[in-house]
């Protein structure tokens, strides 16, 4: 029986987790609630200055997450050419919610606890908001964790034939 | 008849839409934006000024590490 490509969907979904979970901080947080922006602990955006500098990192934030979501559309859309990547929801969802989650870890700890460029909520309280923020990312990571190893036995969709080791999926472009 | 009746309703629908959004974009606006006003040209030369490059660095080091992440998950295989 043939390797199956898993690293394929499971890039392309975390990808696209991380890159959607950086639009759900920005869209939330830094313009809806306004609870924080990019750089809003070294440069607290108190005057008009200030918040048009901050909405300038905040675009370029923006920036990178638009395009983890267009590496992962690229990487979807790669395998779902090739035949030995298994086609499960089940690893996709599971790759999308541990991506989100690995997003808000490695934001958390570098942007919140290391570097200290801004908190999730500052003021009363700010470090167990960002404790809470860590914590559900890493909720996030468990449970897209346990998807994808719930998943690790799919297949391809039922009905469709097993393919061959380095076969191309019958739709792929010549 | 309705078939008639009904393209013309969606075209005078198209043509109402239209006329909306002419008004809405020729009306005086409560807000603008300014590119090029003082205090944009400021928050500008401010963004491009000695820190940016450590900012940019800052703001891109956590998608760094998570597409180093996905490099190395992209080689995972499965032998059943």
């Amino acid at each position: 029986m043939s390797a199956t490509h898993r690293g394929a969907i499971l890039s392309a979904g975390i990808l696209l987790g991380s890159g959607l979970g950086g639009f759900v901080d920005g869209i939330a947080l830094h313009q809806i609630l306004q609870w924080h922006n990019m750089l809003s602990s070294v440069r607290p955006p108190t005057d008009l200055v200030a918040m048009k500098y901050n909405m300038l990192w905040d675009g370029l934030f923006h920036a990178f997450t638009w395009l983890m979501v267009a590496l992962g559309v690229a990487r979807l859309w790669a395998a779902g050419q090739r035949a030995d990547v298994p086609w499960s929801t089940r690893t996709f969802v599971g790759a999308l919610i541990a991506g989100w989650g690995l997003f808000n870890v490695v934001e958390g700890i570098i942007d919140h606890q290391i570097l200290g460029i801004h908190h999730v909520h500052p003021g009363d309280g700010q470090l167990a908001w960002d404790l809470g923020f860590i914590a559900f990312g890493a909720l996030q990571l468990l449970g897209g964790g346990l998807l994808i190893r719930a998943g690790r036995d799919d297949a391809t969709p039922p009905g469709a034939t097993p393919p061959s080791p380095g076969e191309r999926a019958p739709y792929a472009a010549p | 008849m309705m078939p008639a009746c009904m393209a013309l309703c969606r075209r005078g629908l198209t043509t109402l839409l239209v006329l909306l959004a002419l008004g809405a974009a020729l009306a005086p606006a409560p807000a603008h934006a300014c590119p090029n006003c003082a205090v944009g040209r400021e928050a500008r030369a401010e963004f491009f000024g000695d820190d940016f490059l450590r900012n940019l660095a800052t703001a891109a080091l956590p998608f760094v590490i998570i597409g180093a992440v996905c490099a190395r998950v992209q080689r995972v295989r499965r032998r059943p």
